[in-house]
Order: structure tokens, then C-alpha cells, then sequence
């Protein structure tokens, strides 16, 4: 052995230090949030509106004052409102009966979304997180290194004043947005703004959607999108499908009960 | 954990079999258990967050640069460090040495080294990278990189062997 097989030596015996073990959730889940961070940055390149504003995966966009339960649906504006535009419209209320979740018909969806805002009609999910109605919409991405990536699903909030609030964003970031089976699964997971539900979307027929959490089969509700109706939006009840869980076996069938294309069909952890 | 995203069982496979030798190379690169800790799990992180970048190219080179970069920008930030040109002498002469003694004179000689210098020590002979490897990696000049190198074993009094005494074995 010379000099240089000694140093070798050392180097890899490092006599005053063991490694220990890591823990490759916690990497990972905090990996997975700077990657979506990442993704947001993506889509929010174009955009400073919203996402300008987006750090650590979770949003950290001031929430304005919680909003009086019973006033949310009557008092929200359109789901195309640009956020911190203000214009409190008033939208209606129109029952989904597969579901029972709210979908508020925009009144001024624009027709060419503005990157980082609302696309479409904004989904209620019938929950609340720090007083704020839990919602589901779609974003326009347009980021030319994802050419056939134009949609993005978010989860977040709005103000009384009107304002989005997003709280995670997904999309894909390999092959098309629009290909059938699921997209941009994401789990359940707390952030700043409270706890958020396991999320994503569908594109095909999908009259129900289901996961394996914690051993029970759990059914997702879902709404389609205003845009286009092979799109369909989903979420879990954190009830049923709690952050930390065990999530898996994503399915989707058709009203005959047969078995959908699975596409991207993984969740992203933290 | 739930279901895992496409890949992430590579991952996992990945960040085992690597997790330690990246932790050492930590230590060799701050000297600090804790630093060490927390550096190798923020270059996984890193290294996770791009998997599906990574994963068909050269993980273990991305975390290795990562890890190598991240240690810097460390030094980088006004913290006071100085290198020396003073390394301790040898505790024992090398025949009577044992190998406990002399590995932790060495590890403790490492830490004498300029960051770069010792940068360059830990990819070159503890990665086993090459110096065309390095040069990319840190962003450096091969010139630089083969100086860098020289000087640090030099302070380190490590001899670079011959060919023949590589093969043959024979000691100076």
C-alpha cells in the first residue's frame, strides 16, 4: 500500500465518523416539494400574477379575512376572475348529484385563460381549510420546454375578497397533458393554509375513480371540467384519505364499470 | 408512505446503496458529523427532485456534484476559514503507525486544506472521479483541477506512486 491507497483508506474508513442511516421519506417528501416548486416556477414564468408569489411548495400569498360560513358559494366571484382583480361577482350554485360537491358556473371565464389564473370553473369541494371553501381549478400553463403541457390542477382557496389563493400545484412534466388515464396525482398533504385532499385529474370517460387508503377502498369525488368534458377533476375526503396514508391503486372505470386507461397513474408524496 | 410516483422505487434503491458514502464524503468535505448529515440528505433531496431527469444518466455523478457544490456554497458564504499550509506532522512513524492513528491524522490533515483544494481531494480519490470529471463538475479548468490536486497531497505529504510501484507494490 503507498501513500495515496493510505489516504484512500481514510477517507472511507473515517475512523471518528459512522453514517447513519437517513430518512428517505423525509428526503423525499422534501424533495417532491422542491420539485413542485420547481414546476410552479415553470408555470408561473409567464405568469406574476399568482404564482409570483409561490414559495415552498405551499402558497404564501396573505389570506384575506375568513369569510362568513353561508356566504361563501353567494358572495364568490367568477372562477375566471384574475386574482386581485377584484369585481365581486356573484355566481350561482349548481349541485353535481354523482357527487353532491358545488360547481360554481364562472360568469367571466376568459376565453384565452391568463397564465396562473383560474381556467375554467372553480371547484368546490365542500370542505374548508382556515375558513376558506377548499377549491379544485385548472390553471394554463405555457412553458415552452413542456409543448404538449398546457394544464395544471390546483388546490387552494379564495379570500372574500375574490383572490385565488393557490395552495399546490401539479401537472405533468412528461408527455401530454390530455392523454387518457390520470394526471398530476398529488397526496394529501398539510400546508400553510391547512390540510389539502389527494387531487388530480382524468382524462377519459371516468364515472367513478377510486384508491386503496389505508386498506379500504376509497371512492373520489369528482367534477368534470367546464372546458372540456373528457376532463374530469377529482378529490379524496381527508377523512378517508389523510395526509401521511398509505395511497395507492389509483382506478377509473366507466358508467359500465369497466376498467380505464391508467396513464400517469402515481401520486406525488409531499 | 403511499404508493410511490414512477421511479421513486429506484430511488430508494438508489439513496440506500449511496446514502452512506455520501455521508462521508460530507464529513470529509465540512469535517462536522452534523453538517455531514444534513449535507448528504440535501444533496438527496436535490437528487430526488430531478430523479426523473437523472435516473437514466449518472445519479451517483449528479449526487456527487450536488453534494460537492452545495458544500461550497457553503464556504462561499462569509464564514471565516482559513487554510493552512501547516498540516500537523505524523503521530507515529508509518511503520509502527496503526491504521487508526494514521487515518485519523489524515482525515484531520484533510481539514487543513483549502476548500477547493480538498474539494478537488474528495471527488478525484474518494469518488474515484476522474480529473476530467472534476474539472466538469466544479467548474474548473483541468489545469486547475491537476493543480489543485498536486498541491493537496503535497500538503497532505502524500506521494503520487510510479506506475511501477503502483503495480509492484513497493514502498519508497
Amino acid at each position: 500500500m503507498n501513500d495515496l491507497d493510505d489516504l484512500r483508506d481514510a477517507m472511507h474508513s473515517t475512523p471518528d465518523f459512522e453514517p447513519k442511516p437517513l430518512d428517505l421519506a423525509v428526503v423525499m417528501a422534501a424533495g417532491g416539494r422542491l420539485r413542485r416548486r420547481r414546476r410552479a416556477a415553470v408555470g408561473a414564468a409567464s405568469s406574476a400574477a399568482v404564482l409570483a408569489l409561490l414559495v415552498g411548495g405551499a402558497q404564501l400569498i396573505p389570506a384575506g379575512p375568513p369569510q362568513p360560513a353561508g356566504l361563501a358559494a353567494a358572495a364568490q366571484p367568477s372562477a375566471g376572475d384574475a386574482p386581485g382583480t377584484g369585481s365581486p361577482a356573484t355566481a350561482a350554485s349548481a349541485a353535481v348529484p354523482s357527487t353532491g360537491l358545488n360547481i360554481r358556473p364562472s360568469t367571466g371565464v376568459p376565453a384565452r385563460p391568463e397564465p396562473g389564473g383560474a381556467w375554467g370553473e372553480v371547484v368546490d369541494t365542500g370542505s374548508t381549510a382556515g375558513g376558506l371553501d377548499r377549491l379544485l381549478w385548472m390553471q394554463r400553463l405555457d412553458e415552452p420546454r413542456l409543448p404538449d403541457v398546457a394544464l395544471g390542477i390546483v388546490a387552494g382557496r379564495r379570500t372574500a375578497e375574490g383572490r385565488l389563493i393557490p395552495d399546490v400545484v401539479n401537472n405533468e412534466v412528461e408527455g401530454s397533458d390530455r392523454a387518457p388515464g390520470f394526471h398530476a396525482l398529488e397526496m394529501a398533504m398539510v400546508v400553510e393554509g391547512g390540510a389539502t385532499p389527494a387531487f388530480g385529474y382524468y382524462v377519459g370517460a371516468a364515472a367513478k375513480i377510486t384508491v386503496k387508503a389505508d386498506g379500504r377502498t376509497v371512492r373520489a369525488r369528482q367534477a368534470t371540467w367546464s372546458e372540456d368534458r373528457s376532463v374530469v377533476l377529482f378529490w379524496f375526503d381527508l377523512k378517508m384519505v389523510k395526509p401521511a396514508g398509505e395511497v395507492g391503486r389509483p382506478r377509473a372505470y366507466d358508467r359500465n364499470g369497466r376498467e380505464l386507461p391508467a396513464g400517469n397513474a402515481a401520486f406525488a408524496v409531499g | 408512505m403511499g404508493l410511490v410516483r414512477r421511479g421513486d422505487e429506484e430511488f430508494v434503491e438508489f439513496a440506500g446503496a449511496n446514502s452512506a458514502r455520501l455521508q462521508r464524503a460530507a464529513y470529509l468535505l465540512t469535517g462536522d458529523r452534523h453538517q455531514a448529515e444534513e449535507a448528504a440528505q440535501a444533496a438527496l433531496v436535490r437528487v430526488y427532485a430531478s430523479w426523473g431527469r437523472v435516473r437514466r444518466k449518472d445519479p451517483y455523478a449528479y449526487a456527487r456534484t450536488v453534494l460537492a457544490n452545495l458544500v461550497t456554497d457553503q464556504w462561499r458564504r462569509p464564514i471565516r476559514e482559513y487554510a493552512t499550509d501547516e498540516v500537523p506532522e505524523r503521530a507515529l512513524p508509518r511503520d509502527v503507525a496503526d491504521d487508526v492513528t494514521r487515518r485519523r491524522w489524515l482525515i484531520g490533515a484533510l481539514q487543513t486544506l483549502s476548500p477547493r483544494e480538498r474539494t478537488v481531494v474528495v471527488l478525484r480519490h474518494f469518488f474515484d472521479a476522474t480529473e476530467v470529471d472534476v474539472a466538469r463538475e466544479l467548474n474548473l479548468s483541468l489545469g486547475t483541477v491537476k493543480s489543485l490536486n498536486s498541491r493537496a497531497l503535497a500538503k497532505l505529504r502524500v506521494s503520487i506512486p510510479s506506475p511501477r510501484r503502483a503495480q509492484s507494490g513497493v514502498r519508497p
